[in-house]
């Protein structure tokens, strides 16, 4: 790393040397996080990491270059970078929760450096490169996309993007730094579309230069394309391969789908204001939103509209004066604008949203704070630090609550709900986590308690939104508990109707309940129950459920060859699932094959580990008492 | 050699992490409730 000048008035810190003038505050970015690496895997995890059997095979890479990946219902299919890059995370680190979660910190730790010489590369004073990076290593409104494994898609296209305009700083580029500029900006739109904001970022900070280094038109031309081609490559990948620009469509999932775009960007003014309030004053952190529909004419969109207004005319009016309130306000807009519902999207609002936006609002924040701390030195004598010292360590305090929440499954969704108690996604999750809990209670008297919670929950989630599936899901997973058959069967679906991707969910539950329907011949109810694994074995063929759920209704229909091939491939997929070789082992001690359920046992041992006692030592007596009838003659 | 100034730059950074980790404990109060709330669904 190159040491830069320093800034042309006498900073606190220009004669630390770069190296510990970075490392301090990397430290301290990992520190903020050090939580994080005792979490599990939460959320979007379990579908994107865990059960997501594509990753499991390097071999399978080469189809997210083609329509075949989406077609198969890889998840994120559509973002090739951040797929590839989970895949080698699997290869290295397997389904460690501790691994990733480094990853994810380690992943936060290089953004961190990276705006720190980009800033430095662009004549920015020491000062303001520590202060800036500083605020941005310990955000708060960052808990969410470091403390969950599956948004590290924000952080490597943050990581690759902030990559590719370092590179696109050098002064005299050669033609070898600008296929290294636009690959870095097409893997990091390739990772998130959200970076593709960066090269008008880029190039707003040198035409307004607000360190006097401006570049001519000619120095920034063949970087700034360079930039844009990255941009333009994945957008011609996604509308020539993919079909289109927009992954989601017409997604249950897209509010606007349901109210239009009108109503559902009035809102997302007021959430944008919302942004802004929680980076200056960090509260309302939230795992959940619920998404809303708002008037152009409520007060609050009105406010939110005039504020925006007056931050591009202020834009305007510092372009000259102040330079960096205007790149800041510019900045901000452009990163801030793929993820501002304009396009469809799944969530109107999310905390790992302002990831990349916050990188000029940190600037803009540290230089703000710098002037206050300036004003306080000649009022009050004060040392000129202090703002910034207090937000460090406001916003730091903060971050250790906010990441708390992502520690397990059942505490996000209760955080969840009570930041929005209206959220049907939320009592859907909830209600679905009491009774897989039910499912697994060894005593009958604390049932009923249970049941009533999951009972309410489903309630709720119905009531709050009936067209949402989970709604919808929940109900039938409590039917289900509660062995009313026909009920579950018809919320299925029901669910399965308002479902437009994952749609194996439904199916699998649908093949499952199809078989207890009463009043229907039997040979019906396995036609349906066949046909319901069939669609889903082809919508999501690198599930490993589904080959799970497919070999065990095979199995109980007596169909071996089928279920030991069912099995066999869900534990290609899921390799960690100890249910499914327990299946396995099973069926082959059902079939009398002592001999392959002893192997099959031997070779599982390590995906053992985490099954419960008691099925492991019952099977393993099974197996024991097989032998012995094997060994008499 | 650390020259004085570095000293002092490490030394605020390190004074964040303990302000920092102070802080936290402040503002994880509502995690307390819900860890009993987990104990007690565990023991339901």
């Amino acid at each position: 790393m190159e040491d830069e000048r320093a800034g042309p008035e006498a900073g606190p810190w220009d004669d630390v040397p770069q190296r510990w003038l970075f490392g301090g505050v990397l430290l301290l970015t990992a520190f903020a996080f050090g939580s994080t690496l005792t979490f599990g895997f939460v959320y979007d995890d379990h579908w994107t990491l865990l059960g997501n059997g594509f990753l499991r095979d390097l071999g399978n890479l080469p189809m997210l270059l083609g329509p075949e990946a989406a077609r198969a219902g890889v998840p994120d299919a559509f973002r090739p970078t951040l797929v590839a890059f989970d895949a080698l995370s699997y290869a290295v680190l397997g389904l460690s929760p501790l691994g990733h979660h480094l990853l994810s910190v380690l992943l936060h730790v290089v953004v961190t450096a990276l705006l720190g010489v980009w800033l430095s590369k662009e004549g920015a004073p020491r000062r303001a490169v520590v202060t800036s990076m500083t605020l941005f290593g310990v955000l708060a409104i960052h808990a969410e996309a470091v403390a969950v494994v599956s948004y590290r898609e924000d952080l490597l296209a943050a990581t690759l993007g902030l990559g590719a305009v370092v590179v696109a700083c050098t002064r005299r580029p050669t033609w070898w730094n600008l296929a290294t500029c636009a690959l870095l900006m097409a893997v990091s739109a390739g990772a998130k579309l959200s970076a593709a904001g960066l090269p008008l970022a880029w190039l707003a900070l040198q035409r307004l230069s607000p360190w006097d280094t401006r570049r001519s038109w000619r120095d920034v031309a063949a970087p700034g394309l360079a930039l844009a081609l990255g941009v333009g490559i994945v957008l011609a990948f996604r509308v020539g391969v993919l079909g289109g620009i927009d992954p989601y469509g017409a997604s249950e999932r897209v509010y606007a789908s349901r109210v239009g775009l009108g109503p559902v960007l009035a809102a997302s003014a007021q959430i944008h204001l919302s942004y802004l309030q929680q980076l200056w004053l960090p509260r309302g952190f939230s795992p959940e939103y619920v998404d809303y529909a708002a008037s152009w004419l409520d007060p609050a969109t009105m406010c939110a509209v005039l504020a925006f207004a007056g931050f591009a005319a202020m834009a305007w009016a510092t372009r000259e004066r102040a330079p960096l309130v205007a790149w800041v306000i510019v900045a901000t807009a452009v990163l801030a604008a793929p993820t501002s519902n304009l396009a469809p999207m799944p969530n109107m609002r999310a905390d790992r949203f302002v990831y990349l936006s916050s990188v000029p609002m940190c600037v803009g924040m540290s230089a703000a704070l710098e002037r206050l701390g300036e004003w306080m030195r000649g009022r009050f004598d004060l040392p000129a630090l202090l703002p910034w010292v207090a937000m460090v360590v406001l916003q730091g305090s903060v971050l250790q609550g906010a990441t708390a929440a992502y520690r397990s499954e059942s505490r996000l969704w209760q955080i969840a709900l009570r930041r929005a108690p209206d959220s049907a996604r939320a009592h859907a999750v909830l209600g679905e986590l009491l009774v897989a809990r039910l499912r697994e209670q060894p005593d009958p008297s604390d049932r009923p308690l249970l049941l009533v919670r999951a009972r309410t929950h489903c309630a709720m989630a119905l009531h709050f939104d009936p067209h949402a599936a989970l709604s919808h899901m929940c109900e039938a997973r409590l039917a289900a508990v509660e062995r009313d058959w026909p009920r579950s069967h018809a919320a299925f679906v029901r669910a399965l109707e308002r479902m437009h991707t994952r749609r194996e969910r439904a199916l699998l539950a649908i093949a499952s309940t199809s078989l207890d329907l009463p009043g229907i011949p039997y040979d019906q109810r396995v036609t349906r129950a066949f046909s319901a694994l069939k669609r889903a074995r082809r919508e999501a063929p690198f599930v490993a459920e589904v080959f799970a759920v497919s070999g065990r209704l095979r199995h109980r229909l007596g169909e071996p060859e089928g279920a030991a091939e069912d099995y066999a491939r869900a534990s290609d997929l899921h390799p960690e699932r100890w249910d499914v070789v327990m299946a396995g082992v099973e069926l082959q001690l059902d079939l009398g094959h002592t001999a392959a359920a002893s192997d099959l046992w031997a070779e599982a041992t390590d995906a053992l580990d985490d099954a419960p006692p008691s099925r492991v030592h019952a099977l393993q007596r099974r197996i024991d008492a097989a032998r012995r009838l094997h060994a008499q003659p | 050699m650390m020259t004085r100034t570095t000293r002092k730059y490490l030394a605020l950074f390190v004074l964040f992490g303990f302000a920092i980790a102070v802080g936290g404990m402040a503002c994880v109060d509502t995690t307390t409730s819900l860890d009993r709330d987990d104990e007690t669904d565990g023991a339901t």
